[in-house]
């Protein structure tokens, strides 16, 4: 790529430069938010399996009715 | 084959590690600290591109937030067919333009403005890329707030991404023909408001 002046790229660096490291604060939350999901994903694998065989021991109890 | 997860843990990871080899292996792995490495490469950028099209720190903030998880959560989709790069710009542009319809920032006039230029003038991309490349920083931030949000989402693919025609037919999902001709309305546009703002005379 050239070096010639580029306002586009010079406008995108002044941007960055001008917001430091405020960028951390976004990270923590995106951790903290995808902990969350996955503590919900872990939830979901580890009970779904039981729920599931309850509601089919339900319906077959009543299909035997 | 280079560990990646270990370079990580080392601080050996460097500017030169492909970002297709943090995603493979951080699907491998889902420990953090790679997508981490992703986050500070392009975190800014992405920033950047929220600010300028939302015209709002605050939105910009949250967008980038909300960009991020997206990418987070749908990262196991992303099959390598485009760069990295590429996809998550894809995704920020289409959040951003999204973000300005929902809250109809779209600036209804220049609607009017383009379509003028589109039915006097010939499709001819005579627009000199030097032109539009040279204009000053502070400058160029109050002419693009004066732009809507998909032509100046398309000015940054083309000037600041440098992200080549077919792959802005990726993100915005049109024909070639269609994305030149209003990158071309857009250059127009551009110019037009520099020199009204600025009264510009080629010096």
């Amino acid at each position: 790529m050239d070096n010639r002046y580029n306002g586009f790229k010079e406008l995108e660096q002044s941007i960055i430069d001008g917001k430091g490291d405020q960028f951390s604060q976004v990270k923590n939350n995106l951790q903290a938010n995808k902990g969350s999901f996955d503590f919900i994903g872990n939830l979901v694998t580890l009970y779904l399996p039981q729920v599931m065989e309850v509601i089919g021991r339900f319906l077959g109890t009543d299909s035997k009715k | 084959m280079i560990n990646l997860l270990n370079a990580v843990i080392s601080g050996a990871i460097n500017v030169n590690t492909p970002d297709e080899d943090l995603i493979s292996e951080y699907l491998l792995t889902q420990n953090a600290r790679l997508f981490d490495v992703l986050y500070e490469r392009y975190s800014g950028k992405v920033y950047a591109k929220c600010v300028t099209i939302l015209k709002d720190q605050d939105d910009a903030m949250d967008a980038m937030q909300d960009i991020f998880m997206k990418v987070l959560l749908s990262i196991a989709s992303f099959k390598g067919n485009a760069k990295f790069s590429t996809w998550l710009y894809s995704v920020t542009y289409n959040f951003c333009i999204d973000e300005t319809r929902r809250k109809k920032k779209l600036i209804i006039e220049g609607d009017d403005k383009l379509s003028q230029i589109g039915e006097t003038e010939q499709y001819v991309d005579n627009i000199d890329d030097e032109r539009l490349l040279s204009v000053k920083v502070e400058h160029m931030k109050l002419v693009l707030d004066d732009m809507r949000a998909d032509d100046k989402s398309l000015l940054l693919m083309k000037y600041q991404d440098d992200l080549s025609i077919k792959d802005i037919c990726d993100v915005v999902k049109k024909s070639e023909s269609a994305v030149k001709m209003q990158l071309l309305r857009a250059k127009e546009k551009f110019i037009k408001i520099h020199e009204e703002k600025f009264h510009y005379d080629g010096q």
